[in-house]
């Protein structure tokens, strides 16, 4: 599509009302410069909505007007008779561009001018009340006589939307409320749909850039469950570990139960943050801030294991693998042989492995410290006695930390990218996981249950409970 | 395995501390906004939603990390791999000639055993496999990893041995992607192994078939053994070929029976048979259940390689920190402190005839009169009388004008402008202002009162609102120009 043909909205009104907002949400991008001061955009903008590189549809940000009143004085001087209004502008731009004087409104009105198919979005603030001061401006639009709709944003808590609805019919087809502050997807789609009306030739490519949109926000949520199931099946399965030399003055187990608790939240918390980070960034949002009331997480919440290990092996285990493999030594040689003693090869070296390793670790349990570094850097893995904090062992404490990931993703979902400020995580009501099928309970209940498990026998609960974790949360959160 | 060296690379790296690679990702990333010719948001965007841009981004990056000279374990971990399937098959096919040779033994004068060979090369090699599922399934059931203790241990010990000298080996012992795909590369060894041994054992077969005469023939020492029952288990061996190949292909009742070895008689039970036509059937047998299931496990393990090498999300926490450096959203934070604006009341203000008031704005006119000096209007509190205010800002521009005319050679102790806070200023205003400034001389103070009304009362100005007056009128660097508020009342 040639940019001639491009469907163009050219996105006006008064200064500092929301256009730029209005543009970030449809498109949404929070690049888009926004700020508390009028005037942040001083020359008109274009941005392109595009699939595969191929642009549907273009949204011009322009600065606002500044001097409606003036500018309108000027036109009427400049014109006899309608039919003369838009060689008026012309002359009004040729003027006055470059002068310094009328920039905002030259700025404005250049692209409501260029050939091919423009329409224009009028944005309005219904929470404050209409003021016969913007006439001016609708005046001037009307000279241009392009396609065009009102659209009444929100910028504080107050609705005057009744007194703007009579005036603004009067000089626009289509009037619609478009919150860009709040807007869902829902009324961002129902948004594009209306641009389609306004031009016959328009709605093929606007019903495009639905669809892209819709597709976009699927993949948005699958990606989100992935990084919520890798972050709960990470942080249910998590164990934290301490070395510690038996009989040493900081050796006391309160004094490791606190120093343990204390590590175990801290890694949560970080979990939880990189998750969260991980979502915002799904959504196209840089790092957001949080308000909310943090999680308590007590010792008792937790598994509290104490012991000694060796490549990360109890002495149980280490003496049943060593029996394996002294069986399978003792077997080969008895195949050597040819079958010689009848199995006693196999038991014989069960037993020699079996018992070696017992006592031998028992040895090495004793005189070991976490002095020896250099066999541990010879060998990684976890060796000497350990006080090890977990996986999570109160189910409850689990779902809370399932509970605040699905109340997050709720809100980074709906949040408009023009919106600013903090994300507000404790007034969210519903999307938990009270809500959810029997069916997607079990899988989190299941999933909960191997971590644990897993996080029991210091394993990786693996790839696939990870996966089969991510479908069921995906699949909650579209139907949700 | 270009592939597989990228992704480790790039996961390494990330993992690392971001000095190491900031520079070149910086680098990359403003070529490649230019090369796209798109808003940042629009790169951030096309990262989140397409895996192939993500994908041609990394390799970019990890192109000038490389030309950089940043050590990166990729390239020796992919030989090392390379290595040891290499090692894999060559063990594999080593073991499957031995075996092959093995099973195909022959003592004088008699027939190479039947069971022998099927239980070596056939039965065993589907045990193997069955057992292999076996494990696997056990593996999903109880939700662990496939590879298991070994496997585990034995990435460590090599991932030690190989990248010592070039990497920091804890760090690469925490790749949770490079985990996933590595989990079926370790699994494609044994399976290369298996392929390369029955190969093996084919080879060995074939030869012996076209250098030597082999008879075959089986025998059990309890008599009762029914031919039957081989019978039955050479119809299921030979199912999958027998609808399609020849006949001599799957031996008949007769034939089974007939080759059955008498030691004592030293001859088959039947002498007219001919002990060499059972090479079809072992032929085919080891073909179709040893090597091909392996080939057909080999393939998809391959394929689940590749899916996974190609599924990589890159949406682990390092990656966001890559994005965030090379796309920083632009986010702005600046506050004036709005509890620094001096509260006005009506003891503040000087209350002489040389004060005028401007009530800018359409609203002054809409709200009507009988508001604007009601009872507890700030203008009332302020002591304005209506005679001293004059209306500007509204339709038309010829107040403004009157006013600047009025005002010029007037010497005025202060002047106030009551604009409606919930309207931010503009060019207007502003220009008016200048000129004001001009008319009064650069020593009058100006104070602008942002006032709010609504259904009939006067609240204070938001926050918000007085922060955006501020901010704005800032910029005119005009020192005699304040912003007030109202006090609490």
């Amino acid at each position: 599509m040639s940019s001639e043909s491009l469907p163009t909205f050219v996105v006006v009104g008064h200064v500092n009302k929301g256009k730029s907002s209005v543009v970030a949400t449809l498109l949404e991008d929070p690049s888009i410069p926004i700020d508390l001061v009028p005037g942040t955009t001083t020359e008109a903008a274009a941005y392109d909505f595009k699939i595969d590189g191929k642009s549907i549809f273009r949204l011009i940000d322009t600065p606002g007007f500044q001097e409606a009143e003036a500018t309108l004085e000027q036109l009427k001087m400049r014109s006899q008779n309608a039919g003369d209004h838009q060689n008026a502008i012309r002359d009004f731009i040729k003027q006055f561009d470059g002068s310094g004087r009328f920039h905002d409104e030259v700025e404005l009105l250049r692209p409501l001018l260029q050939v091919g198919p423009v329409g224009l979005l009028y944005v309005v603030d219904a929470s404050r009340p209409y003021r016969a001061t913007h006439e001016a401006e609708m005046e001037i639009l009307r000279w241009l006589g392009r396609p065009g709709m009102a659209l009444m944003n929100r910028i504080g808590p107050e609705d005057h939307a009744e007194s703007w609805r009579p005036v603004l019919q009067q000089f626009f087809s289509v009037v619609r409320d478009f919150n860009a502050h709040e807007a869902n997807m829902e009324a961002r789609l129902g948004l594009l749909a209306t641009f389609g009306e306004l031009h016959v030739d328009w709605k093929e490519p606007l019903k495009t850039a639905m669809d892209s949109f819709a597709a976009r926000a699927k993949q948005r949520v699958s990606a989100s469950a992935s990084a919520l199931a890798q972050f709960l099946v990470e942080a249910w399965s998590h164990v934290e570990t301490m070395n510690y030399t038996p009989g040493s003055a900081d050796s006391g187990a309160n004094l490791e139960g606190d120093k343990l608790s204390s590590r175990y939240e801290k890694h949560l918390r970080k979990l939880e943050a990189d998750a969260r980070r991980t979502v915002e960034a799904v959504y196209g949002f840089a790092p957001l801030d949080h308000l909310e009331q943090n999680f308590n997480l007590t010792p008792e919440d937790l598994f509290d294991q104490e012991g000694w290990r060796f490549f990360g092996l109890t002495q149980t285990q280490l003496t049943a693998r060593a029996a394996a493999a002294g069986g399978v030594v003792g077997g080969s040689l008895e195949l050597i042989t040819g079958g010689l003693s009848f199995g006693a090869g196999v038991a014989l070296g069960s037993a020699v492995g079996a018992a070696g390793v017992w006592f031998g670790s028992h040895r090495v349990a004793k005189h070991w410290t976490p002095k020896h570094t250099r066999f541990a850097k010879l060998f990684p893995g976890q060796h000497g006695h350990m006080r090890a904090f977990g996986p999570i062992a109160n189910d409850a404490f689990a779902y809370v930390l399932l509970d605040r990931a699905l109340v997050h993703l709720r809100v980074v979902q709906h949040r408009a990218h023009a919106r600013q400020g903090p994300l507000n995580l404790d007034d969210t009501a519903g999307f938990r996981v009270g809500d959810m099928a029997a069916a997607q309970r079990k899988v989190v209940d299941r999933t909960l249950h191997a971590c644990q498990s897993a996080g029991k026998q210091k394993q990786n609960p693996g790839a696939e409970l990870v996966e089969n974790l991510a479908s069921c949360l995906q699949a909650f959160a579209q139907g949700s | 395995m270009t592939e597989l060296r990228d992704f480790l690379d790039a996961e390494y790296a990330l993992q690392r501390d971001e000095s190491a690679w900031e520079g070149a990702a910086k680098k990359v990333a403003a070529s490649a906004l230019v090369q796209a010719n798109v808003s940042v948001g629009e790169m951030r965007q096309r990262l989140s939603s397409q895996p192939e841009a993500r994908r041609s981004l990394v390799k970019q990056w990890l192109v000038t990390l490389r030309e950089q000279g940043v050590p990166l374990p990729g390239d020796s971990m992919v030989r090392a791999y390379v290595g040891l399937g290499g090692l894999a098959i060559a063990l594999g096919a080593i073991f499957g000639l031995v075996a092959g040779k093995t099973a195909l033994m022959t003592t004088a004068g008699q027939p190479i055993n039947l069971w022998l060979f099927l239980g070596v090369l056939v039965f065993l090699q589907v045990g193997l496999l069955l057992a292999g599922f076996v494990f696997a399934a056990v593996a999903k059931v109880r939700g662990k990893e496939w590879l298991g203790l070994l496997g585990r241990f034995s990435q460590t010990i090599f991932r030690w041995k190989w990248v010592k000298h070039h990497a920091e080996r804890e760090m690469l012992g925490a790749l949770p992607e490079t985990s996933r795909v590595e989990q079926w590369i370790w699994l494609g060894f044994t399976q290369r192994f298996a392929v390369a041994f029955n190969l093996g054992a084919a080879i060995s077969f074939v030869a012996l078939l076209l250098f030597s005469e082999l008879q075959f023939g089986w025998s059990t020492t309890p008599d009762s053994f029914k031919s039957t029952a081989l019978e039955s288990l050479v119809d299921v061996l030979a199912a999958p070929w027998a609808w399609a190949a020849p006949e001599s292909w799957s031996p008949s009742a007769d034939f089974i029976a007939g080759t059955r070895w008498e030691t004592l008689e030293g001859n088959f039970r039947n002498p007219s048979v001919d002990g060499r036509e059972w090479w079809p059937f072992l032929l085919m047998s080891l073909l179709v259940w040893g090597l091909l299931p392996r080939i057909l496990l080999l393939s998809w393990m391959e394929s689940r390689k590749r899916k996974a090498l190609q599924s990589l999300t890159w949406n682990h926490r390092g990656y966001q920190r890559w994005v965030e450096i090379m796309f920083p959203l632009q986010a702005c934070s600046t506050r004036t402190p709005v509890d620094a604006i001096e509260e006005v009341t009506a003891s503040s203000t000087k209350q002489s005839d040389s004060r005028k008031g401007i009530l800018w704005g359409a609203w002054p006119l809409e709200i009507g009169e009988e508001n604007l000096f009601a009872r507890h209007s700030p203008l009332t509190a302020l002591h304005f009388p209506s005679s001293s205010l004059v209306y500007a800002g509204g339709q038309g521009l010829e107040q403004e004008a009157d006013i600047i005319t009025q005002l010029s050679g007037s010497k005025l102790a202060e002047l106030w402008v009551f604009v409606e806070a919930g309207e931010s200023p503009d060019k207007r205003l502003t220009s008016f202002l200048g000129k004001l400034r001009q008319t009064v001389g650069k020593d009058c103070p100006i104070h602008i009162l942002p006032l709010e009304h609504h259904a009939g009362q006067w609240p204070a100005a938001s926050d918000r609102d007085l922060e955006i007056w501020t901010r704005t009128l800032s910029s005119l660097r005009d020192r005699q120009l304040s912003v007030r508020r109202i006090a609490a009342s």
